[in-house]
């Protein structure tokens, strides 16, 4: 349900704080801290420092943030060291590949340009290094060779550290890191393309129920403890599971061949409805995966009104309360984006009351 | 028929939503009992029913209330300034560099009026003219060009401002049953139009601030964040704190202003302004919007009779709070003077780090020096003179002092002799950040996790639904511990008992009911567009 993760957030912002050092050395926070833990040093390089504070500990937690995702636009490269430093966007990890056999007298990258400052020395690089980081470095743009050397942060496209951006960047390689990675890979195409759906929440927030397997079914319920017959509220007769409520059940199937997408649900050998949906969700055109969503949130209110109010609705009503939940939607849209248009004059208005509701009836 | 239905429906929907005051929903949500509980919620927790005056009888009748809160502001507003000694505003003199003065002095384009009137948040509180911003945004095509006309007019001709100057003030609870009018804080509601005025004034004033403004005030500035002020004052309260030779130690004085914004003496903002070398027409602008006033108190929704203030500037116009900065200026530049002087020392937590003998942010004000009683008196002088001028008023009694550790009691009792404030072992909190941390953190850090509890566990949040739990705990809970994040790590002890809150609550739990959590707790906090 994308909550944020309170550490990661935690750090992500701290290392705003610890970008802000960086950037504006000549505030007085920044001064005070420079003094006083890293005098001869930058933020970035240096250790926690005598006698750490609090605030002190807690910003340098953050640092390996700023040091992983950012890497220095060259302008003099007097600053800029060859081996250690990243300095080679879109690179391995910003470094160059080539191992440093140490013999050579090489340390800055200014050493790599022209003695006037324009250009690459080409055959220093092509002397020195392996294709593939001869080639990269020669696509680095030297703009003015007077300008001094600067870190850009990566995530950006302007090169400036946000605390949204360095959240963002920490999960990136907390996913890069996770062995599992092929398979989280899918799981999240499918969560991307479910939040990202241009349809009513709830009946999104019903998909992630149902993929999360945090569906109130009888059958879950009993498995959780709680006393209940686990048999299904309609037909009384079979275990009420996620493959009975959504497809096998008969009023189910014949709910489904009756909509607008007419599924013959039946025909598919060993369904499993979870796998369905998330196959559908990657690969169906999206305005029918509205109404599949839709038709899924019907049946479940439908099951839920036959438990409560003990009611069993007919097929029909659900075709009816399904296109009235898209139309009414769409309707509310349309008007959204007459009002949008209309307020685009005034990009800084922050509150448009006028928006109509997510969903209207139903 | 049905299209009818639904513009009604939107209409009562946006009627309720003004009502109740969510500025978290952005996009409105369905008419729903949330939004009926959170307006009454609302107006029964600003209704006032009863009073007490200043001798302590509990009134209720509603004509007694009106004078009563009329008495008290008419007094708060009134003034009885009687110092004419000009050498203070020498601290400030000719501030303003002639790049500066030409800039301020070009008279005001539509362009500027038209950008001001956009920053204006649409939905807030109207004026007594009952218009809001909205108003002027949709409309703007219709009044645009009179609006300017007039606008322009006031700035750059010094027009009349008698018609739109009306003020409301309307009162906010301090405190959670509020018996007295001290209890109340007083914000003016100001027309829009005279808004747009003021936020003209300010948005020009706003981009010489920095030319100006000490570095050790760090509000309403951009590129100064609140939190530097607060990692300063922490970062010196370690140094305190640090043992060292007896009486060779520091004092961290926190004075608490009383009704800053209300007790501020027009002619010191006059003097002060002049003596800063404004330009004489900007001044004179400037003088208008805060003297010109008529203000009524609204009492239960209904306006008292209109009186005159004598000074004060009114909480809640664009432009008071960078007269206010400009006017603390005086008092960072006092103490700045003494300390180039060394009658006051500051405090540098390090050899070559810069020294701070004083820190400002509005009216939040802490001064640092070393423990001795010469700097106390120094201090002590510059207090009364700033007081004598500008009109404000220290509270002795609710400021505090820290001492280091190793200063002698009897040290102490010399320092309190010349600046009587009592002291204390350490200051809880300033600015809303801890200013020490004991053994453990998790303790003094817990308030934060009650808050977010006390924001999900409401009686009215029961009636959400899953959609708008999600909102409200992504929009709200979420953003409560934002704050001391932005400087501290939280230990992960509490990261994840919030987090464990925040699951519960989603899944329906409170404070007398669990609910079942239907799934693993990753998959709630997986982000929500998760990365190839």
């Amino acid at each position: 349900m994308r909550f944020k993760i309170l550490r990661d957030f935690n750090l992500a912002m701290l290392a705003k704080q610890a970008w802000r050092f960086h950037t504006s050395p000549n505030s007085l926070i920044s001064r005070c801290f420079k003094e006083k833990y890293y005098p001869h040093t930058d933020i970035l390089q240096a250790s926690t420092g005598p006698n750490p504070s609090y605030a002190r500990r807690s910003i340098y937690n953050a640092i390996w943030i700023i040091q992983k995702g950012t890497c220095w636009r060259i302008g003099s490269g007097q600053n800029v060291k060859i081996w250690e430093d990243h300095w080679i966007p879109y690179h391995n990890n910003f470094k160059v590949i080539t191992i440093d056999r140490g013999d050579s007298n090489m340390r800055l990258v200014k050493d790599l340009m022209n003695p006037d400052g324009q250009g690459w020395n080409s055959e220093v690089l092509e002397g020195n290094f392996l294709h593939i980081d001869s080639s990269a470095i020669t696509q680095i743009p030297i703009i003015e060779s007077t300008n001094m050397d600067a870190l850009m942060w990566m995530f950006e496209p302007n090169g400036c550290y946000t605390v949204k951006s360095g959240y963002k960047a920490i999960q990136i390689w907390k996913a890069r890191s996770q062995t599992t990675a092929r398979t989280s890979n899918e799981n999240n195409s499918v969560w991307k393309k479910l939040w990202n759906l241009n349809t009513i929440p709830r009946h999104k927030t019903i998909i992630w129920r149902i993929l999360t397997n945090s569906l109130p079914l009888r059958s879950e319920l009993g498995k959780r403890g709680i006393l209940c017959i686990p048999l299904c509220p309609r037909c009384e007769s079979k275990v009420e599971t996620l493959n009975h409520t959504f497809s096998s059940s008969p009023f189910i199937s014949r709910t489904w061949f009756g909509s607008n997408v007419n599924l013959k649900i039946l025909d598919i050998p060993m369904f499993d409805f979870q796998e369905w949906l998330t196959h559908s969700l990657l690969n169906v055109k999206e305005e029918i995966i509205i109404q599949i969503a839709s038709i899924i949130y019907n049946i479940w209110q439908a099951r839920d009104q036959s438990i409560y109010e003990n009611q069993n609705l007919p097929e029909e009503e659900i075709f009816q309360r399904t296109s009235r939940c898209i139309n009414d939607f769409l309707l509310a849209n349309s008007t959204d984006s007459e009002t949008e248009t209309h307020y685009s004059e005034h990009p800084s208005i922050p509150h448009i009351p006028t928006s109509p509701p997510v969903s209207a009836g139903s | 028929m049905e299209t009818n239905l639904d513009e009604l429906l939107k209409q009562e929907e946006l009627w309720w939503d003004q009502r109740a005051k969510a500025h978290w929903f952005k996009n409105g949500d369905l008419n729903t009992k949330y939004f009926h509980q959170k307006s009454s919620q609302r107006k029964r927790k600003n209704t006032i029913t009863n009073i007490q005056d200043h001798s302590g009888t509990t009134w209720q009748d509603n004509t007694k209330l009106h004078s009563i809160f009329l008495d008290y502001f008419q007094n708060i507003f009134d003034s009885s300034y009687d110092y004419f000694d000009n050498t203070i505003y020498d601290v400030v003199n000719n501030m303003i560099s002639t790049q500066d003065y030409n800039f301020l002095n070009t008279p005001f384009t539509a362009l500027e009026v038209k950008e001001a009137s956009r920053n204006i948040k649409a939905n807030f509180a109207p004026g007594p003219d009952g218009l809001t911003a909205l108003f002027y945004h949709q409309y703007w095509e219709i009044i645009g060009p009179d609006i300017l006309d007039y606008v322009l007019n006031i700035l750059n001709n010094e027009g009349s401002i008698k018609d739109i100057n009306h003020t409301y003030i309307s009162l906010i609870p301090k405190v959670k049953t509020p018996i007295k009018p001290e209890e109340f804080r007083p914000i003016s509601l100001c027309n829009v139009i005279l808004k747009i005025i003021t936020k003209t004034l300010a948005n020009r004033i706003k981009q010489i601030l920095p030319n100006i403004v000490h570095k050790n005030q760090s509000a309403f500035l951009s590129g100064r964040l609140v939190t530097d002020n607060s990692l300063i004052t922490f970062e010196t309260f370690h140094y305190i704190n640090k043992p060292r030779k007896k009486n060779n130690g520091f004092v961290g004085v926190k004075l608490d202003i009383a009704k800053a914004y209300d007790s501020l003496e027009w002619t010191f903002i006059n003097n002060t302004l002049k003596s800063m070398g404004f330009p004489p027409n900007l001044i004179k602008i400037i003088m208008l919007c805060i003297t010109y006033v008529s203000f009524s108190i609204l009492i239960n929704g209904h306006p008292t009779d209109p009186f005159q203030p004598k000074r004060g500037i009114r909480q809640g116009d664009p432009l008071s709070s960078y007269i206010f900065i400009l006017c603390a200026e005086v008092l960072s530049d006092m103490i700045d003077r003494d300390q180039r002087n060394d009658l006051i020392t500051g405090i540098s937590i390090a050899i070559n780090a810069p020294p701070i003998s004083h820190l400002l942010y509005v009216d939040d004000i802490i001064l640092f020096c070393r423990a001795k009683p010469e700097e106390a008196k120094a201090i002590m002088n510059i207090l009364k003179e700033y007081q004598k001028a500008s009109g404000q008023k220290v509270n002795m009694e609710k400021s505090q002092m820290i001492f280091s550790p190793n200063i002698s009691m009897e040290f102490e009792k010399e320092f309190q002799h010349h600046l009587p404030i009592k002291t204390s072992a350490r200051i809880h909190k300033y600015l809303g950040m801890p200013t020490h941390f004991g053994r453990s953190k998790e303790q003094d850090l817990n308030f934060i996790l009650d808050r977010v509890w006390s924001k999900l566990k409401g009686w009215k949040e029961k009636s959400l639904s899953f959609e708008g739990r999600g909102v409200l705990i992504r929009a709200v809970a979420q953003a409560i511990p934002t704050y001391i994040m932005s400087c501290f790590l939280l230990p992960k002890g509490l990261c994840e008992k919030i987090e464990r809150d925040v699951c519960s609550f989603w899944w329906g739990s409170n404070d007398n009911k669990r609910k079942i959590h239907w799934c693993k707790k990753e998959n709630l906090f997986k982000s929500k567009f998760e990365v190839e």
